[in-house]
């Protein structure tokens, strides 16, 4: 897992922390996604029907498997976030575990708030690890991530085409490296990718195939896509899930202060279910089902996730409204039970 | 022209052969135990439906195999989910038919259909076996009575009981202590059969449930499951002759759509 690691690294959960504070500080953000297997470590800690991702994660970190991160912070974008960082911090030796407040609110005032908890995070760190993160560092952090939000919405508008030229298994693949890659080199290696996509527009015929949106929380094994996909009648052309568009949504604005710059970026991209749902999801998610000419919802939330699991329910209305077809399937963040979902979406995508 | 479905589930394995063609007709069926081996189940199964039918293997044009095992099926010219073939074989049946319930070994699901037969939503059970035929099974084996006997048993029920947990486990020692606790078995049974029920109707409510109400899977042999359905939603439930085989029925009936379909584009 580490091997490929080749400067100190923070470990991190939530695409509402800014990585560019991160990487502004000379670290590596790595993303924490467990290994969709062991649960037994932190089954001795935590309720078995409480979130998989987290007990599977803080199962990976009991195990010793995150001992190269060189510190870990965690959002409070749900209670199971919060419940990591103080099972973290009591039961491993992460030298390092913050966790960071994020409003649930969006306006002038929690955008305040924010720049003031992202400025005692900032402080709080420089303090442990004895380093400064300054502001030119922190511009530089914000021209890279921009950079690369834009990479990733220059592939994304390819997959508006009606043959898109990619499926959402290479999307994976792709966004896979992202967790663990230097943004400077991920950014070559997309830049590389779009050039190669661009000058060869069609490689797969991917066009007659149904097209489909897939919502959720947590998602960053290939299988599911893979069951989506296998049968050569579907593809995947959007994700809205904990990565994905919420991770590049948007460009953090470089003309004024850069922490309120981040601040407000954060807050304002598209929000996850865990925001407090003001219609700003749904304007958002109904443009997308339109620009993206998607045929299908396919939904998938994790098992005992009280988030994603209620704000599928009004969701599902509202896509059945604008007369769409809509799946809500379970997980339980590892591959046992992959049969049953099988079953109902070949189901599924036969009624479309 | 003859055609073939072998539905190939969690607990039983099915096959039905059909004669396709405008007048269809069950030419022979099977239903056997699933074993570990599906391929080996799936050879017998089909060997004692033809014989049943006096037909030979080449004889059969078109093979469509369903269930959770129906990738097994290797033979099959195709493979269709049993919630598809479910409709299919309810809507022959039925044709007023506009919400299915099928309960089988693992799964409970609730399917409906429009006015031409055509499934328009589904929603099935979660990864629990709660409120499907394996609880029941389980619960047989507790009460030392005979699964097929559980129906007639808990028609004469005196006492109601409510078996509130949703487990298969947890129910188990809900059910103990209820024996402990001095209740007739009959009266067990029921309020199991009220728990299956109390289980299965919150996932119809999603999605709507109209009449006719029609119940499919093993578990629709069961006559108190029935009664508990007809009570709770204050309508009757139509059962079809033999509900277990619907599943396979309704993949035959695909095959022939199939063959129909082939034989359309040649001309």
């Amino acid at each position: 897992m580490n091997s490929q690691i080749k400067k100190p690294a923070i470990g991190w959960t939530c695409t509402y922390l800014p990585l560019e504070i991160i990487h502004a500080a000379g670290f590596l953000p790595y993303r924490i996604i467990g290994n969709y297997d062991s649960f037994q470590l932190a089954d001795s800690i935590v309720p078995s029907n409480y979130c998989p991702y987290i007990r599977n994660c803080l199962d990976v970190a009991l195990r010793g498997e995150y001992h190269f991160l060189n510190g870990v912070i965690m959002t409070d974008s749900c209670h199971a976030g919060e419940l990591l960082y103080d099972a973290w911090r009591h039961y491993t030796n992460t030298d390092y575990v913050y966790l960071l407040d994020v409003p649930r609110i969006v306006n002038d005032d929690s955008i305040k708030i924010f720049q003031i908890r992202l400025q005692n995070f900032i402080v709080n760190f420089e303090n442990h690890f004895s380093i400064k993160i300054t502001e030119q560092s922190l511009f530089d952090a914000a021209a890279l991530y921009n950079k690369n939000r834009a990479l990733l919405e220059n592939l994304y508008n390819l997959r508006k085409l009606e043959n898109p030229p990619i499926t959402g298994l290479e999307m994976i693949q792709i966004m896979n490296k992202n967790w663990i890659m230097d943004i400077e080199s991920f950014n070559n290696y997309l830049q590389h990718f779009l050039s190669v996509i661009e000058n060869n527009p069609n490689k797969a015929d991917l066009k007659n195939r149904k097209r489909i949106m897939l919502m959720g929380g947590k998602i960053s094994h290939p299988e599911l896509i893979k069951i989506i996909e296998d049968d050569g009648d579907a593809v995947i052309v959007f994700e809205d899930i904990c990565t994905y568009y919420r991770y590049f949504d948007r460009a953090t604005e470089t003309d004024q202060d850069i922490l309120y710059s981040l601040s407000k970026r954060y807050l304002s991209k598209i929000p996850c279910p865990r925001m407090m749902d003001d219609g700003t999801r749904w304007n958002a998610i109904s443009k997308i089902i339109d620009e993206y000419t998607i045929d299908g919802v396919i939904y998938h939330s994790l098992k005992f996730c009280v988030t994603n699991s209620i704000k599928a329910l009004t969701l599902k209305e509202q896509i059945h409204e604008i007369g769409k077809p809509f799946l809500y399937i379970e997980g339980d963040y590892t591959l046992n039970c992959i049969e049953q979902l099988r079953t109902r979406i070949r189901t599924f995508l036969d009624l479309i | 022209m003859i055609v073939a479905g072998i539905d190939v589930g969690s607990t039983t394995t099915k096959v039905v052969v059909l004669k396709a063609g405008d007048t269809k007709e069950i030419l022979g069926k099977n239903i056997i135990q699933t074993g570990f081996n599906h391929a080996e189940t799936i050879e017998e199964s089909l060997s004692l439906a033809l014989r049943s039918a006096r037909i030979d293997k080449k004889d059969i044009t078109y093979i469509i195999g369903t269930g959770y095992g129906r990738n097994n099926v290797a033979f099959a010219d195709k493979k269709v989910t049993e919630i598809a073939c479910h409709g299919h074989g309810a809507h022959f049946y039925f044709p007023n038919a506009r919400t299915i319930i099928d309960i089988g070994g693992q799964d409970s699901k609730i399917i409906k259909l429009d006015n031409t037969g055509r499934i328009i939503d589904f929603a099935m059970n979660e990864k629990c076996a709660a409120g499907t035929g394996r609880f029941l099974e389980v619960m047989a084996k507790v009460l030392q009575v005979e699964l097929d006997q559980m129906g007639e048993l808990s028609n004469a029920a005196t006492t109601g009981i409510t078996i509130s947990s949703m487990c298969t486990v947890f129910a188990e020692s809900e059910v103990i202590s209820k024996i402990s606790q001095g209740y007739r078995r009959e009266d067990i049974i029921n309020g199991l059969h009220g728990a299956v029920s109390d289980r299965v109707i919150p996932l119809g409510k999603r999605l709507g449930i109209n009449n006719d109400i029609i119940m499919t899977g093993g578990v629709a042999k069961n006559k108190g499951i029935i009664s508990s359905f007809e009570k709770k939603l204050d309508s009757k439930i139509f059962v079809p002759e033999d509900p277990q085989i619907i599943g396979a029925l309704g993949a035959a009936l695909i095959a022939s759509l199939e063959t129909a379909n082939t034989k359309a584009k040649k001309n």
